[in-house]
């Protein structure tokens, strides 16, 4: 008894301090710095942020907004109509095709991007090729500027939409259906009287999330938006001009925003509720006409291609010739040598390691903080208590990535304490850190989830035979969730292997790593190199997806025979 | 001594009273079966004396020792849920040496003990079985074995049979009863089947809205039901208003005045509530010693017996009687002369 109360009161000690030392106090000291004019208390940088006759701050404002709000109904437009294709109707390959939709969430940010950029950019493949072909005087169709940044931004945050509107539309009762169409609703008022409301929710949620991660997305204007001013790019700038209060304002107006959607997100309407349905799924009731058939899959089809494109463009440019692609529009010259290269070449094999290095240390931080958490959250028997413990654990969560590095920035660059010197910035340290505290809560979602899907009398019939808290975590709790703690752990390497976003604002030369190399190699115009890592990126995040797979199937064949 | 004492024990959710302050006394060796509808506080009760909840009131003592402060791994209570809450990850070897291990017992003993406690439920031969692979039945042993295994001071049962089909509850119903008396150990059983109940308790505590009604032998409690929720939920009455007369030897019921038998407990002259179980009435079908007519309402054949709903006044009273070729001749709007036994009706002041 007095063992375990102990063991519990350090658990939760030790939880609380880093989730102070690594988040609280962080986001803390960069609100105070965006507050404080040579030590008084100020608003003045918010004045001057929020004064929109600056035309500046309004075209950041403006420019963040519209893309969200765009990028919101396209990629859910394109989203729902994928989603319909896929379980409504019957066609060959459906679920190899099915499996490929997911693909642009598996591509790290900056890989989605510059591949989208080597297809789509005004010097990419397809307008220089169509220009060749139909012999215009300049690219045809290049995307750019802010249509660019929205393309992007449909093509990797549609899925959210596909992924959740082909759950709602799997869990739809045949029954709901066949009674609406017995009551004598023909397919489109089905559809829209029946079906749309049951994917209100799953709608709402991705939406949330569509502009919660547009309005913090970095790469994608900084690489497509050509200058122009977005809230993501103005902190970026403020941070190199030297001006981090400046960057911290900013921060806290942007984190503002993002928090509301992520409140919204996680205690809204927005919130999937579980339904208790019986009765079999509802795929392909609502498949409507064979023409008009014909022309969804072909659409979804050629969607498909699109989205399909840049990773094959990105393959094939991996084994340029540096050098080789310049007026025409495919590289002239191919070779191994981008790959034979990056393995030789100590400098260029660098950056590979350190990700490792620090995917791996933000792998073992996020999950020794994030199950702990999970299981403390979900053992309290207040739920009022256990929603907030959880939404405030999850918060970094919904906190961009430029902001956790200016946070970060400003809450290690100096001793920490009288006395005690915890001076991060310029050190490897601090990127790990940064991975920990943007992945953790992917971890607590994920692995809470599982929880509240774990039968309680379990807990408690092991209490009953006599095992303590630790026991009970050990023996029953943890083999029941390994599922899950897998899962979350390959995506919370997937994140940090690929991460670019805070890492651009933390890296030194000696830490860098495989993204913000890739985009120096892309600045020396070194497309191959560049390409290379992606690719290499690419195969090690499908191997880590490839093995959750494998050991999630062989966790469900060992619960049969251990 | 008792082997476990309730001392106005009682549990609050937020502002809703589950349980009432209860005292129940449990000797040892006891079976003690808790009755009642569900909602009645049966399984919060059953809870609070396992320690998965904590008492707002009162105290618990198990073998003389308070026990109220103590989490469910300090007491050495064994328990077999509804559910099972067998561990789908194990074994049925290592499910029933989890208690086993929690208390620190190594090496050849856990294997000695857990397949005695599997061949105590007939299932040795499944010890390397994962748990999935078993029908409910088996599960449902398995959890009888795992808590039998660390000889625990007491044995609970929350509504074990309810997930098994008809056959096999009244199966395991006899098993658990046989298990019960050649191990002897102290056991609280929760059910809302009072045929269950009777069967297998040596004492049954009747439950209602948080509170204990009764408690007592099966054959004290359908006998002497102590009021009238206990009358109607233990033995099926249907309850009349009635009008006792001024010399308390007669009731004035459905216009008729029927005479109380000398040598019973009656009321108060006034207003009564007069309890009538099914196997009261039967039919006076040469008129002698009828009391009333009623018309019959309906007719239930379950082979040896039969049930008929008999209205009478302004209310259906049930009458259960053993199948004859004659009982087959009363059909549905037929008036009957029927026949009160008093020895299964009950008087009471009023309702509870």
């Amino acid at each position: 008894m007095k063992g375990s109360r102990l063991r519990a009161v350090l658990t939760v000690s030790i939880l609380g301090a880093v989730f102070l030392l690594c988040v609280l106090y962080p986001l803390g000291v960069m609100a105070g710095r965006s507050l404080g004019v040579e030590g008084r208390f100020s608003l003045d940088r918010y004045r001057l942020l929020l004064d929109m006759s600056n035309r500046g701050n309004l075209e950041a404002v403006e420019n963040s907004v519209f893309v969200s709000a765009v990028s919101v109904v396209a990629s859910g437009v394109l989203g729902l109509f994928l989603a319909f294709v896929f379980t409504q109707i019957r066609f060959p390959f459906r679920t190899p095709l099915a499996r490929l939709a997911v693909l642009p969430v598996a591509l790290p940010p900056l890989v989605g991007v510059i591949a989208f950029l080597f297809v789509f950019g005004d010097t990419g493949i397809l307008p220089r090729g169509l220009q060749m072909l139909l012999g215009t005087a300049g690219p045809v169709f290049p995307a750019g500027g802010i249509a660019g940044v929205i393309l992007v931004h449909v093509y990797s945050f549609h899925v959210y939409f596909y992924l959740f509107i082909s759950a709602a539309l799997g869990a739809l009762d045949a029954s709901q259906i066949e009674a609406s169409t017995g009551l004598g609703g023909g397919k489109w008022r089905t559809f829209v009287r029946v079906v749309l409301p049951e994917l209100r929710p799953g709608i709402l949620a991705a939406s949330a999330l569509t502009f919660m991660a547009s309005m913090s997305s970095f790469t994608a204007p900084l690489l497509f938006a050509g200058g122009k001013h977005f809230l993501t790019l103005d902190i970026y700038a403020s941070k190199l001009n030297g001006d981090i209060d400046l960057a911290a304002a900013q921060s806290v107006l942007l984190t503002g925003v993002s928090l509301a959607f992520y409140l919204f997100l996680t205690l809204g309407p927005a919130r999937t509720q579980g339904y208790a349905r019986k009765g079999s799924a509802a795929a392909g009731l609502l498949s409507p006409g064979i023409a008009a058939r014909r022309v969804m899959v072909a659409l979804a089809v050629v969607v498909l291609a699109v989205e399909l494109l840049p990773v094959l463009v990105i393959v094939a440019l991996s084994f340029a010739r540096e050098g080789s692609w310049t007026t025409g529009w495919l590289p002239s010259s191919y070779t191994a040598v981008n790959y034979t290269a990056l393995f030789s070449d100590a400098s260029l094999f660098r950056p590979v390691v350190n990700s490792i290095e620090m995917a791996s240390l933000a792998l073992a931080g996020s999950l020794a903080f994030g199950v702990t958490a999970a299981f403390l959250v979900s053992r309290r028997k207040n739920r009022a208590v256990s929603t907030w413990t959880g939404v405030a654990l999850t918060m970094p969560y919904a906190v961009p990535g430029t902001v956790v590095a200016i946070a970060l920035i400003l809450a290690f660059n100096r001793p920490l304490i009288a006395g005690i010197s915890v001076i991060l910035v310029g050190t490897f340290w601090i990127l790990p850190l940064a991975y920990f505290v943007r992945e953790y809560p992917v971890v607590i979602r994920g692995v809470g989830a599982s929880l509240e899907g774990l039968d309680g009398s379990l807990l408690e019939a092991a209490s009953g035979l006599g095992a303590g808290s630790f026991l009970r975590f050990r023996a029953v709790a943890l083999p029941l969730l390994l599922p899950a703690i897998l899962s979350a752990g390959v995506l919370v390497l997937i994140g940090s292997l690929g991460e670019f976003v805070s890492s651009i604002l933390l890296y030194t030369y000696d830490s860098r790593p495989v993204s913000v190399e890739i985009l120096a190699q892309l600045r020396s115009f070194n497309v191959g190199a560049a390409s290379a890592y992606s690719v290499f990126l690419m195969l090690l995040i499908l191997a880590l997806l490839r093995l959750s797979g494998g050991l999630l199937a062989s966790d469900r064949r060992m619960s049969y025979i251990l | 001594m008792a082997a476990l004492s309730l001392r106005g024990v009682a549990k609050n959710f937020g502002t809703f009273a589950a349980v009432h302050p209860t005292d129940i006394e449990i000797s040892s060796g006891e079976f003690f079966a808790i009755l009642g509808p569900s909602g009645c506080g049966k399984t919060t009760l059953l809870r609070v004396i396992g320690g998965y909840e904590k008492p707002d009131e009162g105290s618990l003592f198990l073998g003389g020792t308070d026990i109220t402060r103590l989490g469910p791994q300090e007491r050495g209570i064994g328990m077999v849920f509804q559910n099972y809450a067998l561990f789908p990850h194990m074994t049925v070897f290592d499910n029933v040496a989890f208690g086993l291990r929690a208390r620190n017992v190594r090496g050849d003993a856990v294997r000695e003990r857990v397949m005695e406690a599997l061949e105590s439920v007939r299932l040795s031969e499944k010890h390397g079985s994962p748990v999935p692979a078993l029908s409910g039945g088996e599960q449902q042993r398995v959890a009888v074995a795992r808590a039998l295994v660390i000889r625990p001071a007491l044995l609970l049962f929350d509504e074990p049979l309810s997930n098994l089909d008809i056959a096999l509850r009244l199966q395991t119903r006899e098993e658990i009863r046989l298990l019960q008396r050649s191990t002897g150990i102290t056991t609280v059983y929760v059910t809302h089947d009072q045929g269950e109940a009777m069967s297998l308790a040596d004492r049954i505590g009747v439950m209602r809205g948080g509170r204990l009604e009764q408690s007592g032998e099966p054959a004290l409690l359908y006998e002497s039901p102590a009021n009238t929720f206990v009358a109607e939920f233990l033995g099926g009455a249907v309850l009349v208003d009635c009008e006792i007369g001024p010399g308390r030897d007669s009731v004035a019921w459905n216009g008729v005045a029927l005479r109380i038998p000398a040598g019973r407990e009656v009321p108060p002259p006034g207003a009564a509530v007069l309890a009538i179980k099914p196997e009261a009435l039967s039919f006076a079908e040469d008129g002698d010693g009828a009391v009333m007519r009623a018309t019959v309402r309906s007719r239930e054949y379950t082979g040896f017996t039969t049930t008929f709903g008999l209205l009478a006044g302004d209310r259906v009273l049930k009458a259960l009687v053993v199948s004859t070729p004659g009982t087959g001749r009363v059909a549905p709007g037929m008036q009957v002369p029927v026949r009160l036994d008093w020895r299964y009706c009950h008087l009471y002041r009023s309702r509870r």
